[in-house]
């Protein structure tokens, strides 16, 4: 299963992931998609053409869209082969579902395996949190646990 | 690591850094030996012009890259711009269905 949720409250962003949500299963891949947080607001469409149609056009291929709350959230996406979880760009309600870190936004959180790391916008970009300071991760050595994994890779 | 599949999906602004997070993994995925793929769309896209540098060095090393067009399109970006082809949905479907493992900046 391919797992998208769609955690913005921004209908701009909502549209862009529904239309992945669509193009994903070109392949006939399974794929779900949820709504959460701020994005649950959309489940009706709010009025918003594109994502009426996106919505829509979902139900119709069988997949209908579904508003999850962070309890079930945090199943589902242990449960997916792979997640994309489409924020506004800054830390969204799926990281609080995977986490009890405190976070600074925008720093993004990647979750892999059972260690949840952080992606900074400059330079070291990926770093891990211990002892309430921020340690540098080389990116080979992110690879080797991300391709060593045998669950989704989440970043939200 | 060699062989294996990697997918990874950037749909956000470059201002975010998730562009070159993006790059930086697949450099260092390219290195180990294994397949790497990327997507761009949304507001990723708009960001690549000013990173066809490094693009074209992905390239070269094997990597295979793709844009969604409806994005580049309402960006008012085209294939000479950005120095890549433009694709599809599609693209982004066939990416990550083949992939070992996904990593997604969206």
């Amino acid at each position: 299963m391919i797992l998208v949720v769609v955690d913005s409250g921004d209908a701009d962003r909502v549209s862009e992931a529904l239309r992945a949500g669509l193009g994903l299963g070109l392949r006939g891949d399974p794929v779900a998609v949820v709504l959460t947080g701020a994005a649950a607001r959309f489940a009706g469409g709010a009025d918003d053409p594109r994502i009426e149609r996106a919505l829509r056009t979902l139900a119709e291929l069988g997949r209908p869209v579904e508003v999850v709350d962070h309890a079930d959230l945090a199943g589902r996406i242990q449960r997916a082969r792979a997640v994309e979880v489409w924020t506004s760009g800054g830390r969204s309600a799926a990281a609080a579902a995977m986490s009890e870190a405190a976070a600074t936004p925008p720093v993004r959180r990647l979750r892999v395996g059972g260690a949840e790391l952080e992606i900074w916008p400059e330079p070291p970009r990926f770093r891990r949190r211990a002892d309430g300071a921020s340690g540098a991760i080389d990116a080979a050595d992110l690879l080797a646990q991300i391709l060593a994994s045998d669950g989704p890779i989440v970043v939200s | 690591m060699r062989g294996r599949r990697l997918a990874i999906v950037v749909s956000t602004a470059g201002e975010t850094g998730d562009l070159e997070a993006a790059f930086e993994l697949a450099g260092a995925a390219g290195a180990a030996g294994a397949y790497v793929s990327l997507f761009f769309m949304s507001d990723a896209v708009a960001g690549l012009p000013a990173r066809r540098a490094v693009i074209a060095e992905l390239a070269d090393d094997g990597c295979e890259l793709a844009v969604c067009a409806a994005s580049a399109a309402a960006a008012g970006l085209g294939e000479d711009d950005i120095g890549l082809p433009l694709g599809g949905q599609d693209d982004h479907a066939a990416m990550v269905s083949r992939a070992d493992r996904v990593v997604a900046f969206t």
